[in-house]
């Protein structure tokens, strides 16, 4: 009888459980930090939970998690001003570093963060999650031209400023300098 | 992994965006997942849903009953104080007073807790024949105060508010669990504010973020003719939060719609700390809803015990259904006095 009542539970636990790398990989991308990461990816997780009983009869739980993070993502950037989160101060690398490969993985999180949520967000969707435009388009909650307009705006800014491969470009793109 | 690893430093300037992201993305650490802290988050965000969502339906009800909007006082503030400034309806109703006095119960301090609020539906339909409680979910139904001083019907003090006893149980290991009523008369303009700080008073020493109402909003919002209703629950004699707040119209001002209405919260968050730790469905019923069954997961079916919420002359009835172990409610049924079904409210009461 006790297994009857928390089902619902029980499946969410497997569910989120499951979903958890995934969810904190992509906001991780759509952050930029670890930290925001972990907070984005669990006030996803508790909404998704608390909505639950509506959750698990839809097709898709992972659409619905993934639109709920989208427009959590989309409140908090609203909220504050905007903020580029970069792991080192970038006028202290020296120049050698800014080919390290670990370094360039920074400038791509830097690049990223520094785009437009929405662009972000596109960016992310597409090409992180593989959806296809109308699946982006239903997660962010607009047209698919809209979602594709972001994204080929995004990817053209993230090309450029990875293609200078230089630590300058994070002090520009990360706007700490 | 990193970023050349997956071939991106080879790109020569060209950035293969979703090697690139999948590397990024491979640095995140992925420790446990904080599978207790997001579920218990995922029950505040619901219990809040359920509050938002009754007081919504609370003030449409009151809306259809033909009296004023009982617009929920100051929502653009703190719900939760403006919840207890609502005073208003208008309609017909008889008026029966049974005060009970002023029991106040034993009050000790706890921690805060969330308040739900009244999931709310009107229901067409009309009087007689009461059921037996139930064999089981049926808390033993509310006496009186033992304490309770009963005064005239004439005596409506909007400052004083009258309680009483609406139901008890017991919990595993030999805990006792009290659920009690306390009205407050409909108050006059000039007493709205210092009522509605009474209540805040009241109430913030077992929720301390209520926020202190203010007048204006309380004036602005002021209705004359429903009283305050708020239960709250008692673990072995001490108060526990969170309570429940809604209004009911006043006696005299009972809109036919209203006497087939239908209201319920659930009381109580068991693992809360402060909390009544078994959940209470608590029901407001109009004077012509006279049963409430309920059918269970496990095939079982209940009667609730419905009795007269005999506060302050106020027509309403109030029954109360506690939650079973290993099964949960998948419907809940309403019957007029004539024995007749009433339509499915669509409550959804312990049904999680």
């Amino acid at each position: 009888m006790g297994e009857k009542q928390l089902r619902p539970d029980d499946e969410f636990r497997a569910f989120i459980v499951g979903a958890w790398p995934w969810l904190l990989r992509t906001a991780y991308l759509l952050t930029g930090d670890q930290h925001a990461a972990e907070d984005l990816a669990q006030s996803a997780a508790e909404r998704t939970c608390a909505a639950w009983s509506k959750v698990r009869r839809a097709d898709d739980a992972h659409s619905y998690v993934r639109r709920i993070m989208i427009n959590q993502h989309a409140r908090r950037w609203r909220r504050r001003a905007p903020e580029v989160l970069v792991d080192t101060v970038p006028d202290s690398a020296g120049g050698e570093d800014g080919y390290a490969r670990s370094d360039q993985r920074g400038v791509l999180l830097a690049a990223l963060a520094a785009l437009p949520p929405r662009q972000r967000e596109a960016v992310v969707l597409r090409h992180w999650e593989d959806l296809t435009d109308s699946q982006a388009a239903a997660a962010m909650g607009c047209s698919t031209g809209a979602v594709r307009s972001h994204a080929a705006k995004g990817i053209a800014k993230l090309r450029e400023t990875a293609g200078l491969k230089e630590l300058t470009d994070m002090t520009r793109v990360g706007g700490a300098a | 992994m990193t970023v050349g690893e997956n071939g991106m430093q080879d790109a020569g300037g060209e950035l293969p965006v979703e090697l690139g992201l999948a590397a990024a993305a491979a640095e995140v650490t992925i420790g446990p997942v904080p599978v207790e802290g997001i579920v218990a988050g995922g029950r505040r965000i619901r219990r809040r849903r359920r509050s938002a969502l009754g007081a919504l339906t609370l003030a449409s009800v009151v809306a259809l009953g033909g009296g004023t909007a009982a617009g929920l006082n100051g929502l653009g503030g703190n719900g939760r104080t403006a919840q207890a400034l609502q005073a208003g309806d208008g309609a017909e109703g008889g008026e029966c007073i049974r005060v009970s006095g002023h029991t106040t119960p034993v009050v000790t301090e706890h921690g805060p807790g969330e308040r739900t609020m009244f999931e709310e539906t009107t229901i067409p339909c009309s009087s007689p024949p009461p059921q037996p409680a139930g064999d089981r979910a049926t808390p033993e139904g509310g006496k009186p105060a033992p304490s309770s001083s009963a005064s005239s019907s004439a005596q409506r003090d909007p400052l004083q508010p009258v309680r009483q006893l609406a139901a008890r149980g017991g919990l595993d290991g030999g805990r006792n669990w009290q659920l009690w009523e306390s009205l407050w008369p409909a108050a006059p303009k000039d007493k709205a504010y210092e009522q509605a700080v009474l209540i805040w008073e009241e109430r913030r020493r077992f929720d301390p973020a209520l926020e202190k109402p203010t007048e204006p909003s309380v004036k602005d919002s002021w209705k004359p003719d429903q009283d305050v209703v708020d239960f709250y629950a008692e673990l072995d004699g001490a108060r526990v939060g969170p309570d429940t707040l809604s209004t009911v119209p006043a006696p005299g001002r009972l809109s036919p719609e209203q006497a087939k209405s239908v209201r319920g919260s659930v009381l109580g968050a068991p693992g809360t700390p402060g909390a009544l730790p078994t959940r209470l469905a608590v029901l407001v019923l109009g004077p012509d809803v006279d049963r409430v069954e309920t059918v269970w997961s496990d095939q079982g079916r209940a009667d609730a015990a419905v009795k007269d919420l005999q506060l302050g002359g106020s027509p309403y009835r109030v029954a109360v259904v506690r939650e079973q172990p290993g099964a949960r409610v998948v419907q809940w049924r309403f019957f007029d006095r004539q024995g007749v079904e009433l339509p499915d409210p669509g409550l959804r009461l312990l049904m999680d």
